[in-house]
């Protein structure tokens, strides 16, 4: 692998000349090592260095599948306390949509071997579900609170988007997860929509 | 209403100087008082707002249910790990888009009426089930339907535009067309990769 024969001889002079110390050597060889080993270079998710492609793969399946299982969740809160009908309209679509990228996340997972293990922490559930089924908040205000986390929508993404450009060999994956953010841009472009509706004013 | 009021004024107008028959004054008169014609599905008139959505409901459940299931089919015997991939997505989202659409339709009062055709059935079923045709046919066929695809989708976004009582469907039915454009674009996209050719847009 050239890049790595590279990468090995860089250090290797590096060390020679006495530029990086003994435990950075040492690391960085480990490092690359543990690359070669499974046949590839390195592969990151969340910005934490995994064994291989099929381990990051699987680490993104199980934590976007327990974030859309919760939103789905959340989002059925919130049609129930609804106080707008058009706002009703969008939110049944958007969270049949959750529902069904848990779903098609998970059987993926479970063919990958993996099994469900991600859960959402209880300091999340009760912030989220506070906002999301209250009665006493309106449809305009939660948009107002929903959109103002998604200023970026790419950055929003990026865990799942960084991972699908490492993938190389899990085509299906890869496929399944870019039908995926197409559906969640459909996602944000109607709630930033549904906002400025409601929320003329901002 | 002013637009009814207009109408019966020309009517009148127009009997009075003996421009139209009793028959025809008595028609147009009646068509008024009920509200047909108003409302249209694929040029079919339908006498409320109601009736028009529980028509296209019903209608687009059936087409969405009967996709759902023939890529489930295609799925099954696809070529390409790729195409796998993103025909997984589509044929989830035709099947939550069925279940929600019967479920707006049985809020209405309405239940579940059309079914495909079998000679539809069959000339779907005969492309995309079939072994002996690889993806990259399958999607040539797909695109060839999709080449004018506000136009496939203008079904439902005529009765959209003519809603103006039921904002809930209205913004569901919306919600879904995005929906249909992801997918499309996404067929489109797979089609030009596997064959190789600039997919229309």
């Amino acid at each position: 692998m050239a890049t790595a024969d590279f990468e090995v001889k860089q250090l290797l002079k590096a060390y020679r000349k006495g530029l990086i110390s003994d435990e950075l050597f040492e690391a960085q060889i480990a490092e690359l090592r543990n690359g070669e080993q499974n046949g590839h270079a390195h592969y990151t998710y969340n910005d934490k260095p995994v064994g291989s492609e099929r381990e990051m793969i699987m680490q993104l399946l199980d934590e976007f599948r327990c974030r859309e299982n919760f939103a789905a969740e959340y989002l059925n809160r919130w049609i129930d306390v609804s106080d707008q009908e058009c706002a009703r309209g969008g939110l049944r679509v958007v969270q049949q949509r959750e529902a069904y990228h848990a779903r098609v996340l998970e059987d993926r997972l479970r063919e990958l071997g993996g099994i469900p293990q991600c859960t959402v922490s209880a300091e999340r559930r009760e912030k989220d579900l506070a906002l999301y089924a209250a009665a006493d908040k309106t449809d305009a205000e939660k948009l107002l609170a929903v959109t103002s986390r998604i200023t970026d929508p790419a950055q929003a993404l990026k865990y799942i988007t960084s991972v699908i450009d490492q993938i190389q060999e899990d085509q299906q994956s890869k496929e399944l997860l870019r039908s995926l953010v197409q559906d969640e841009m459909s996602s944000i472009t109607w709630l930033k929509e549904a906002c400025a509706l409601l929320n003329p004013a901002q | 209403m002013a637009t009814a009021d207009f109408e019966a004024r020309q009517l009148l107008k127009a009997y009075r100087k003996g421009l139209i028959t009793d028959e025809l004054f008595e028609a147009q008169m009646r068509e008024l008082q009920t509200g047909t014609g108003k409302y249209t599905v694929n040029g079919k008139p339908h006498a409320s707002e109601k009736e028009m959505i529980v028509a296209l409901l019903d209608e687009y459940r059936c087409a969405e249910n009967f996709a759902s299931e023939y890529l489930g089919c295609w799925n099954e015997v696809s070529d390409q790990e790729c195409v796998k991939g993103g025909l997984r997505v589509i044929q989830r989202r035709e099947a939550y888009h069925a279940k929600l659409l019967e479920d707006r339709l049985r809020e209405l009062g309405g239940s579940p009426q059309c079914t495909p055709t079998a000679a539809q059935r069959n000339k779907e079923m005969g492309v995309y089930a079939a072994k002996d045709k690889t993806d990259a046919q399958k999607l040539q066929y797909v695109a060839e339907q999709l080449k004018d695809v506000p136009k496939a989708l203008s079904f439902i976004t005529d009765v959209i535009d003519q809603i103006q009582e039921d904002q809930q469907t209205k913004e569901l039915l919306r919600s879904l067309v995005q929906d249909e454009m992801s997918s499309a674009q996404w067929l489109l996209e797979a089609h030009q990769l596997m064959n190789g050719t600039k997919a229309a847009a």
